[in-house]
């Protein structure tokens, strides 16, 4: 085949794999339960006869959420607008129900939940945070919301790392966990012993780790450490010795 | 004329070099090395907290060191001594649960398990604890019922509510190891078979009480022998209430694991390097908290 005929097949081959990636990319935000727009969202409404409801009691928050989209936030300010609008005493406490019934219910949260489905439950936290601000009568009440969302999406993260020490190393996994650092909830990542020795090696503690293994181990461990250190350095030595060899050779 | 130029001007160059001599009255804090008890070593400083001349401050920062921070601190502030105190997580870089400091959020995650103590540090320099087991801290300002006790871990309502009175308050908020509450050690019987040996380590403890006087007192206690939580935890307890006459208010733990970083001045602003430096003590810039006590 000649070149020419090569690169046009090539051509054709990227045009299609960059093509099958954005299908599958608006696909994906297509099926998401998530609101394309404002006014889409304003057009939902909400089914449910609210007079005769006592607003008082935590179980008729429980049945109202059923009557909204969990992952339409905005919803959320419709349903506590027309509880107000039906019993206007004591909106602060509506707001607290409806929070106890937003995160309450979702206690028994799938705990295999995908990396996927994390990050939609972290578009949902983002977007109640995002809420939290345009809203100011409602502002505690979305950063409950948010709050208890980013907290879970932290907790399954720390959760899957510690039944599987490798998704550490997921693209997704650090994106994703790049994404809550950066809003302030650091998932717990807890180090096994020998990534404590590698950090500690990265960082050129030899010191700290000389004093754990004498700690732990006791003189068998010091013996052991430096034996490691000894060994690393003779590495070194000879590395930085065959470069100068290398070198001097014409 | 001249003469009250001089003085003038000696006053005005002299003035920097004044505020940036770092000491302190010595009547208010009491430096004792190396005193064995019951077959241990203690490091303790004993700081009078009664007149409110001595004070704490917390410094808390993710990736970058406090170090720079704390430098700009001690410029004009007479410092007693520092150790780092919350947990780190990540790649040892950022701090782990629940951090505020002066109301800007620098972790919001709160451990709801684990992690008994919220330590709530002052602008005035004081420093208080609530047990997170307990369910009931008890705020005042910024719209807070000072009568309504708030469960931060098992009311999501609750833990917001405290965290934009953190920002309105400026407050600043830290989460570690409660090990003594009420005047009773609380930390678990079995806590250091759990742990295992690798938790072995050089200890350091931050207790607050009062004397059979009534006089409120900060103590910061190294354990120089390398023992679990638990053991160290007892002990150092055991020494507070029977040798010294304190009546523990709390005692939390202050981190020597992944950041061990500790100083401490003598009142005449040197460096006291009597404390013993073992192999785990770590510079400052490695430091991504700190707990500073100061003399002002």
């Amino acid at each position: 085949m000649s070149l020419p005929k090569k690169r046009i097949i090539l051509a054709i081959m990227m045009l299609f794999i960059v093509i099958t990636g954005i299908y599958i990319l608006s696909n994906h935000s297509e099926n998401s339960d998530f609101p394309k727009t404002y006014e889409e969202v304003e057009a939902t409404s909400i089914n449910v006869n609210f007079s005769n409801l006592n607003f008082e009691k935590p179980s008729t928050y429980d049945a109202l959420i059923k009557s909204i989209n969990l992952f339409q936030p905005i919803t959320y300010a419709h349903l506590i607008d027309s509880i107000n609008a039906h019993c206007d005493s004591n909106q602060r406490n509506h707001q607290i129900l409806l929070s106890v019934a937003l995160t309450s219910s979702n206690q028994s949260i799938d705990t295999s939940l995908s990396l996927d489905s994390l990050f939609l439950l972290y578009k949902l936290a983002f977007e109640c945070k995002t809420l939290s601000k345009a809203l100011p009568d409602k502002s505690t009440f979305y950063k409950v919301v948010s709050d208890y969302w980013y907290r879970s999406v932290c907790q399954q993260m720390s959760q899957k790392a510690n039944n599987n020490s490798g998704i550490v190393y997921d693209q997704k996994f650090n994106v994703l966990y790049q994404l809550l650092q950066t809003e302030l909830y650091t998932p717990n990542l807890k180090k096994s012993n020998s990534d404590k020795v590698i950090y500690n090696l990265q960082q050129s503690k030899f010191g700290y780790l000389i004093y754990k293994f004498k700690i732990i181990f006791g003189i068998p461990g010091l013996i052991f450490t430096l034996l490691i250190i000894s060994f690393t350095l003779y590495l070194y030595i000879q590395f930085i010795l065959k470069l100068i060899r290398k070198k001097q050779t014409p | 004329m001249k003469s009250i130029l001089f003085i003038l001007s000696f006053l005005f160059l002299s003035f920097p070099v004044v505020q940036e001599t770092n000491s302190y009255n010595k009547n208010y804090v009491d430096i004792l090395v190396d005193q064995a008890y019951l077959g241990e070593n203690f490091d303790y400083i004993i700081m009078k907290r009664d007149s409110q001349k001595v004070k704490a401050a917390y410094f808390a920062e993710n990736i970058n060191s406090i170090k720079t921070k704390y430098q700009e601190f001690a410029k004009t502030k007479n410092i007693i001594c520092y150790a780092a105190a919350g947990y780190l997580g990540g790649n040892y870089d950022v701090v782990k649960n629940l951090t505020i400091v002066s109301g800007k959020t620098i972790e919001s995650n709160l451990n709801k398990t684990e992690f008994d103590a919220l330590v709530i540090i002052y602008a005035t320099g004081g420093v208080v604890v609530s047990n997170l087991k307990n369910g009931d801290l008890k705020l005042q300002g910024s719209g807070a019922d000072p009568n309504q006790a708030l469960n931060l871990r098992k009311n999501d309502w609750d833990l917001t509510f405290f965290k934009e009175w953190c920002a309105k308050e400026k407050a600043t908020v830290f989460q570690t190891h409660l090990l003594a509450y009420n005047n009773n050690l609380i930390i678990a019987n079995d806590a250091d078979e759990k742990a295992g040996k690798t938790k072995s380590a050089v200890r350091r403890f931050l207790v607050v009480g009062k004397n059979s006087l009534g006089k409120l007192k900060h103590i910061v206690i190294n354990c120089r022998k390398e023992s679990g939580l638990r053991h160290a935890s007892e002990k150092c307890f055991n020494f507070c209430k029977t040798s010294l006459g304190i009546n523990v208010t709390f005692m939390i733990n202050l981190d020597t694991g992944a950041q061990n970083v500790f100083g401490a001045y003598n009142a005449d602003g040197t460096v006291n390097n009597s404390i013993l430096k073992d192999g785990g003590v770590t510079t400052l810039d490695k430091a991504h908290n700190l707990l500073v006590y100061y003399y002002e």
